[in-house]
């Protein structure tokens, strides 16, 4: 139902931190976090939203931490050399750029909004300001960090061993 | 349909200029409140700034926020308000008559001891030079300057009064929403700036918490060793001249010379020669050596030190503006200026925006 002008103006908007709370609870990066911890981060992070096409951040530009997808779709792709490589189409409850919240490294990729995208993005002072001011916070945040670039790493050493044993397989073929 | 979209249209013009009309009255009430209360608020961005880290250290060990900057509140404050009203009234009270007395006496043509000294001070022989500057006009001029200082701080004292309630107030907000305050400032920023809006203020804010920490501690260790050294030199009330000379402190150059001002004048006038000034003289030295010697380099960042042109020119700047708390302020504001500047062109080209 439509509401009139001047109730429209005054009407309460959702609680924002809350629906945060409620979408972090249910990303893989702070899924069996305690909810106090949730809600210190829900306070703290930031809610942008992008449109179609609208670069979130460009490869070799200077990072500051990630980005929590909670409503859209976003392309991260590289360049090298003249040549762009798609790596990945992300949605709800992904995340990216993650490298950039520990090291003050250029983005290694760039990520692009495909559609009217809502991103929660979650920086370096904020992590600072987490550890200064709630530091058990702080910690669980960063174990969870920690978890989860692990078995990241770990899919890319996989991913590496792979390829390398599948390139000597096909040199030991081609010079039997 | 369309009769209903064209009222529609007229109500949004209507609460469009509505809506342009409340923000320009509120800028303007800003601007307006900018005016009269811009000494309590720049205090509460620097008590901010002085404070921040320290409850966020006492949040970090589980204490509440509000709670932790109420109890930090009432430590300072309380030191400070016992200072101002069981100490400075009752100071200045006494103080005013006795310089009002003093003035009096030069009307008269009988005393002439102080326009002696000030005789033997030039040691004017020229008969010329003597008529140009009669010194019994100078010591009147002194003395006149001197209760003219007196009864302007005693006017400031409402004011002043208004802004030790004002200022703990804004503080406090200040202190417990800083980070609300802070993300729906960057929240207006556009999309392809924010990342780095948000590590160019984070790095500022670095920056300024440690310059103004740094010109804190560098006022205490000066009001302390001022006191200190006053109470040997056996100075009355030397609490407040020690206080007065850690913050006149924060001018540099100047700021030994204006502290100086009242705990020389109170000497001369209650020792009624020059030779008491001497060691009133000699406190605020030995303060200046120890700050030039031992606390700016250890404790002030080179990144926020002026040219001394830059300093005189804020300072005559600020007086101009603000009175003595334009004074006081104006090097801190302009250090934390250049600071952030710096900070913003480093980043600015490392960001590839400039």
């Amino acid at each position: 139902m439509e509401l009139p002008y001047w109730k429209a103006i005054f009407r309460k908007e959702t609680n924002p931190v809350k629906e945060i709370f409620l979408f972090l609870k249910k990303t893989a990066l702070f899924e069996g976090l305690p909810n106090k911890h949730i809600r210190e981060v829900a306070r703290l992070v930031h809610k942008r939203t992008y449109h179609p096409g609208e670069i979130i951040f460009r490869q070799g530009q200077k990072g500051a931490g990630l980005f929590l997808i909670m409503k859209g779709k976003v392309e991260i792709n590289s360049s090298s050399e003249g040549v762009t490589l798609s790596l990945a189409y992300l949605d709800d409850h992904s995340f990216f750029g993650e490298l950039s919240l520990f090291a003050d490294e250029p983005r290694s990729a760039t990520a692009t909004a495909k559609e009217e995208t809502t991103l929660l993005g979650f920086f370096q002072p904020e992590l600072e300001t987490l550890i200064q001011t709630k530091p058990r916070t702080g910690n669980a945040i960063l174990l969870a960090f920690s978890k989860v670039i692990t078995k990241r790493l770990i899919g890319t050493n996989r991913l590496l061993e792979s390829a390398y044993f599948r390139a000597k397989k096909k040199k030991e073929i081609h010079e039997p | 349909m369309n009769h209903r979209s064209s009222i529609y249209g007229k109500t949004e013009i209507f609460l469009q200029i509505f809506f342009f009309i409340i923000v320009f009255a509120i800028v303007l009430v800003l601007l307006i409140g900018i005016k009269i209360l811009g000494i309590p608020i720049l205090l509460s961005i620097i008590t901010y700034y002085a404070l921040h880290k320290l409850v966020d250290t006492c949040e970090s060990y589980g204490m509440n926020r509000s709670f932790a900057i109420l109890i930090l509140f009432s430590a300072f404050g309380g030191a400070l308000y016992s200072i101002f009203y069981l100490y400075l009234p009752s100071t200045l009270s006494k103080l005013s008559p006795f310089l009002t007395y003093w003035s009096e006496q030069f009307e008269e043509p009988d005393n002439h001891q102080f326009v002696e000294q000030i005789d033997w001070l030039l040691r004017v022989d020229s008969e010329m030079l003597q008529k140009a500057f009669p010194p019994g006009e100078i010591a009147k001029a002194i003395i006149n300057y001197a209760n003219t200082t007196v009864d302007s701080i005693i006017d400031s004292i409402p004011n002043i009064v208004t802004y030790l309630l004002i200022t703990p107030l804004i503080s406090f907000f200040l202190l417990l929403d800083a980070n609300s305050i802070y993300k729906s400032f960057v929240s207006i920023v556009p999309n392809r700036y924010f990342e780095m809006t948000l590590m160019i203020t984070h790095k500022i804010n670095e920056q300024i918490t440690g310059y103004l920490k740094g010109l804190i501690l560098q006022s205490t260790i000066i009001a302390i060793i001022g006191s200190i050294g006053f109470y040997v030199v056996d100075l009355k009330f030397f609490v407040v001249f020690g206080i007065f000379l850690g913050f006149a402190n924060i001018i540099p150059y100047l700021g030994p010379v204006v502290g100086m001002i009242p705990p020389a004048i109170f000497a001369l006038i209650s020792g009624g020669s020059l030779e008491s000034v001497y060691p009133v003289a000699a406190v605020v030295l030995t303060c200046q050596l120890v700050d030039n010697i031992l606390v700016q380099p250890t404790v002030i960042a080179k990144s926020a030190s002026l040219h001394p042109i830059l300093v005189l020119i804020g300072i005559t700047v600020g007086g101009n503006l603000l009175g003595i708390w334009g004074m006081l302020l104006a090097i801190p504001i302009l250090s934390v200026l250049k600071v952030t500047l710096g900070v913003m062109y480093r980043s600015l080209r490392e960001y590839g925006v400039l």
